[in-house]
């Protein structure tokens, strides 16, 4: 679940980058769809380099905290859209993926951040992986 | 079924409670299923007072209220620990007390020569056999709230007392009086925390008598009882861990048995039949209770912690549950019409923005939603609601995504036929024009209600705690003093986001009754998992059940294509009208049970058997 988050984490860059990330997606998904996934696919090849799950946990940690204060929408789509473009000016990469959680019902979209290996972050997984992507970048 | 009644008028009456006894020094008032310890009664000549129930109150205490009842200082005589029943006589009057919850209620009937009252609305009806209230009914239905139609209960002619009333009986007739403020004078958080505290330890002492104690182990509330009771001796402690439902309260419940000494801990595994709607195609397997609740759907699962329970104690005891833990600890979002109403622009920006970010929608649609409330009243809101039902039904949208209103109609309001519908709205325009004292906090009217709501239910569980297993079962945050402590702190305080439960929280820090882990916990199971998977395992009883040959539609109260719909969504895993298919089924399964249990409530008075 997102939840409301109260929790400040991250370290000063981790934060300006999220917080940068997060305006950009915010931008980017008020123009239409192609350009949206266009600057993801870009995202990846300007970040290269690995990143740890920890890491990786505490930037989309980072971009929700953020977005506490923006009154439009910042759901699961612009916060796991601004936490791949964090991690783009960071120099790392995460994988941006778009489909649908099954479980516990009823089933909805959502959209998440995925380490290159697989690894869903930031997503609850305490009781498996019910969740099925339709669109990694 | 435990009940309470009591005739008051010239002549003796013809007829008393089945297997009934004579409450001590009180006339033509009796008991019927109440064992003598929760039967407790003093008196003093043309005073006399009684109660039923679980009362923290001791013998002197009692003896000393009779100044109360000499003074008529009713709500003094509400203020033990507890969830009790009030009878009080001071020389020609006699008040009847039910509580705060509703688990008690009081229900009267005015006769001829003079008065019934009871504390089952079935059971005044059994009197003469008075059918269900169609409208009474539907009002349950479409609204969920009890006191929209105040005096109303679900059968003809039997009246009901509303909430935050007392009954009283003089010569002159009966008469409901309010004895609860419609709203408490806001205390601050922090100020109230001590109180809330000491309501709550005093709650939990209360219900302590040397038999063996269990409690459930799942969320904040649980397990906030569960370490009180722990502090006081031996606590069986049972968590409900099914696989399907994806949550950590199993893993908090083992990080408290592992802090937490008194505790002896039980995992209950959820099995293939662990799941909503289960049992249903035999309405009497559940116990008979005097309204419709909503346990009846899950019965199974409360079985199955019922059943470790019994596995583990000695001797049937008392369990306790956190039920209603969530409606007076926290609030539901509607707080926020009552700040845009008080011009409080900033706070209600403030936390519409982190209601926001929990509903995933922006803090513009959060406002947006709350600004058609804040700009009626009671009255008015109810005349709105009664022209929405005499217009076409609506299609069915997430109750979430409508606009907060005072008394929201639920979507089984559109399962209704026409003529109910109309039937509704005239009697929702009447009770808007009868309307005395409403409150003028939207939030102060939904926090009763909700409470009113988990109190009737929670008189099911009861029901199936004790007839199924004779465990008695405990709900502290039903008990008045509890209620009382926690509403007085004002709702935008309490359902402040950001923080869970801060309430709770600021009353039990570093008091080394629970664990801190417990208190910084942000998360909170959810049953849906299990919801879904009954209602896809038993469409075919719920189809059954509330098909052509239901109760509720022979009365015009569902109709079948809503309730296909619904099924059908479930089974594809949609998001559905759950709510009120929930409400319906528990009230088809109430009507059927009402009809096919021959139900002995009365009997003829013997005069042989008076006298000796």
């Amino acid at each position: 679940m997102e939840a409301y988050s109260t929790v400040r984490t991250g370290a000063y860059r981790e934060r300006l980058a999220a917080a940068t990330g997060l305006a950009l997606a915010l931008a980017l998904l008020h123009l239409p769809f192609r350009y949206t996934v266009g600057t993801a696919r870009l995202a990846r090849r300007i970040g290269r380099r690995p990143l740890t799950h920890e890491r990786a946990q505490a930037l989309v940690a980072a971009v929700r905290h953020t977005a506490r204060w923006w009154p439009g929408r910042a759901a699961c789509m612009e916060t796991s859209l601004g936490a791949v473009l964090a991690a783009a000016l960071l120099g790392r990469r995460l994988n941006w993926c778009l489909g649908a959680r099954f479980a516990p019902p009823p089933t909805e979209y959502h959209a998440w951040t995925e380490l290159p290996a697989g690894d869903p972050v930031g997503e609850y997984t305490a009781a498996g992986w019910h969740h099925h992507s339709a669109l990694t970048i | 079924m435990r009940w309470s009644a009591g005739w008051y008028g010239g002549t003796g009456p013809e007829r008393r409670p089945a297997a009934g006894r004579a409450v001590p020094g009180l006339d033509t008032t009796w008991t019927s299923g109440w064992p003598a310890a929760r039967v407790r009664a003093t008196g003093d000549g043309p005073v006399a007072l009684a109660v039923i129930g679980e009362c923290g109150a001791d013998e002197t205490q009692l003896h000393q209220a009779l100044g109360l009842v000499r003074a008529k200082g009713w709500r003094a005589l509400t203020r033990w620990p507890g969830s009790y029943l009030v009878i009080a006589r001071s020389g020609p009057t006699l008040a009847v007390i039910g509580d705060l919850a509703g688990q008690h209620p009081v229900y009267h009937r005015n006769e001829a020569t003079g008065t019934w009252w009871a504390s089952a609305a079935s059971a005044l009806a059994a009197l003469d056999g008075a059918p269900v209230d169609a409208a009474a009914l539907a009002a349950h239905l479409a609204f969920g709230q009890p006191d929209v139609l105040a005096t109303r209960s679900l059968f003809r002619d039997v009246q009901r007392v509303p909430g935050g009333h007392l009954l009283l009986v003089s010569p002159k007739g009966a008469t409901v009086e309010r004895y609860e403020p419609v709203a408490y004078a806001p205390v601050e958080l922090r100020q109230q925390a001590p109180v809330v505290r000491a309501a709550l330890t005093e709650a939990v002492a209360a219900r302590i008598d040397g038999r063996p104690v269990s409690a459930d182990l799942a969320g904040l509330d649980s397990t906030t009882l569960a370490c009180l009771a722990a502090q006081r001796g031996r606590v069986t402690a049972v968590t409900f861990a099914d696989q399907r439902l994806r949550d950590d309260d199993l893993t908090f419940a083992a990080r408290t048995n592992q802090a937490i000494p008194g505790l002896a801990h039980h995992t209950v595994p959820g099995a293939v039949g662990t799941v909503y709607y289960a049992g249903l195609d035999d309405p009497a397997a559940s116990p008979l209770t005097d309204a419709p609740n909503a346990y009846v759907v899950t019965a199974s699962i409360k079985r199955a912690v019922l059943d470790t329970v019994a596995a583990n104690t000695p001797v049937p005891g008392v369990h306790f549950t956190g039920a209603a833990g969530d409606a007076v600890l926290s609030a539901p979002s509607s707080y926020l019409a009552d700040l845009l109403r008080e011009r409080r622009h900033r706070r209600a920006w403030q936390h519409a923005l982190a209601h926001a970010r929990l509903r995933r929608t922006s803090a513009f649609a959060v406002l947006a939603r709350a600004r058609p409330a804040s700009k009626v009243a009671l009255a008015e809101a109810w005349w709105q609601t009664a022209a929405d039902l005499r217009q076409p039904a609506r299609d069915w949208i997430p109750q979430a995504q409508r606009p907060l209103a005072w008394t929201p109609l639920l979507a089984s309001a559109d399962w209704m036929t026409r003529d109910v519908r109309a039937a509704l709205a005239d009697a929702v325009d009447r009770a808007a024009a009868a309307l005395t004292d409403p409150p003028a906090r939207l939030a102060d009217w939904s926090d009763r209600q909700d409470l009113a709501r988990v109190g009737a239910n929670t008189t099911g569980w009861r029901a199936l705690a004790h007839a199924e297993y004779g465990i008695d079962l405990a709900a502290p945050f039903l008990d008045n003093e509890v209620i009382r402590a926690c509403l007085e702190v004002s709702a935008d305080q309490r359902g402040a986001p950001g923080q869970y439960k801060p309430l709770l929280e600021a009353a039990f820090e570093a008091s080394g009754v629970l664990p801190g882990f417990v208190l910084a916990r942000t998360t909170k199971g959810g049953f849906n998992a299990l919801a879904y998977a009954g209602l896809r395992e038993h469409a075919p009883v719920l189809t059954a059940l509330l098909g052509p040959s239901s109760r509720l539609a022979a009365l015009g109260l569902v109709t079948q294509q809503p309730v296909a719909q619904v099924l059908a969504r479930a089974t594809a895993g949609q998001p559905t009208a759950q709510g009120a298919l929930h409400l319906a089924v528990a009230a088809e399964v109430w009507l059927r049970q009402l009809a096919d249990t021959p139900t002995t409530w009365w009997e003829e008075v013997n005069p042989h058997v008076e006298a000796a």
